[in-house]
């Protein structure tokens, strides 16, 4: 199920009229690459797997997408709006007492694996976000929603903090190894930004960022 | 898997290193953070580890995950700051 054309109803690519058969063709393939993402590496994806999971065909990536990469990228996005459908639909994951336990609940989503899986592919071939049709990647958008929603902090700060969060996880998942950065170091990083988070909310300690 | 042996503690990318002694830019990292916000031991390695996670991270998913250099710098700058408040902090408490 593609949860771009549930939430709210509204079209997430407004500014572009594709025919309604585009849109279902679209999410078929969406949903297909998505679940060969499950049991294949990225990389061992191709165009014909996809044709043959979604019931399309192989001409329609390129049509529709402008290429394997663009679909890629409109299933990272996709991915991306079903872990904040998932994270916002579980009440349990927004109670939590210290911030690693928020962030194992987020990255026990299966979906979440996937979605690292495929930016770092992504990564590999230089994608950039302006390649996502909907603009900022939603796992930014969800990250900013979560942490004000958690800490309740609005304004200048709050992109900072997701920015932060979601930087550094990243970059933990994919150099943690290289760096020799043991789970409890990450941890403990986890909690200082905790801290970070809560005296970036007493702005007044801080030069005023504009 | 072997008998006995302890399970693997989790996936790592290939860029897993072989050994376990410290990666030389991890220990420049330190002696540099060491040096510039004048804190040591394992406040340095902590915040060391912010950085250089946060600053690599950056390189490989800035990008995709739509972030300015003015972004990054902004967070860079706070992060800091709180640095300096932190330390300022426990010289107050701890003159």
């Amino acid at each position: 199920m593609v949860v771009a054309a549930q939430e709210g109803g509204q079209d997430p690519y407004p500014t572009k009229r594709r025919l309604p058969i585009q849109v279902a063709n679209e999410a078929k393939m969406i949903a297909g690459t998505i679940e060969l993402l499950y049991v294949h590496d990225v990389g061992d994806i191709t165009s014909r797997m996809i044709a043959d999971a979604s019931g399309t065909a192989t001409n329609y990536i390129s049509r529709y997408f402008g290429g394997r990469d663009g679909l890629l990228a409109a299933v990272a996005d996709e991915l991306g709006m079903k872990i904040s459908a998932l994270v916002r639909g579980d009440p349990s994951i927004m109670r939590f007492d210290q911030p690693g336990n928020h962030l194992s609940r987020i990255t026990s989503i299966p979906e979440v694996a996937l979605w690292f899986k495929l930016y770092r592919y992504l990564t590999g071939r230089n994608v950039p976000a302006s390649t996502m049709r909907s603009g900022k990647p939603p796992i930014v958008r969800a990250v900013e929603a979560s942490i004000s929603s958690i800490f309740g902090l609005e304004g200048k700060y709050l992109p900072i903090c997701a920015n932060l969060f979601l930087t550094y996880t990243m970059g933990n998942e994919a150099f943690g190894g290289f760096l020799g950065t043991t789970d409890e170091e990450a941890e403990e990083t986890l909690v200082t930004m905790y801290q970070v988070v809560h005296l970036l909310m007493d702005q007044t300690a801080l030069p005023a960022v504009d | 898997m072997v008998q006995g042996r302890p399970p693997p503690r989790r996936a790592r990318s290939p860029l897993v290193r072989p050994s376990r002694s410290q990666a030389p830019l991890v220990a420049a990292c330190d002696s540099a953070i060491g040096r510039i916000f004048r804190i040591e031991g394992g406040d340095a390695a902590l915040w060391s580890n912010v950085f250089i996670t946060y600053l690599m991270g950056d390189m490989a998913f800035g990008a995709l995950l739509d972030t300015l250099d003015e972004e990054s710098g902004r967070t860079l700058e706070a992060l800091a700051a709180v640095l300096e408040t932190v330390r300022a902090r426990r010289i107050a408490l701890v003159p």
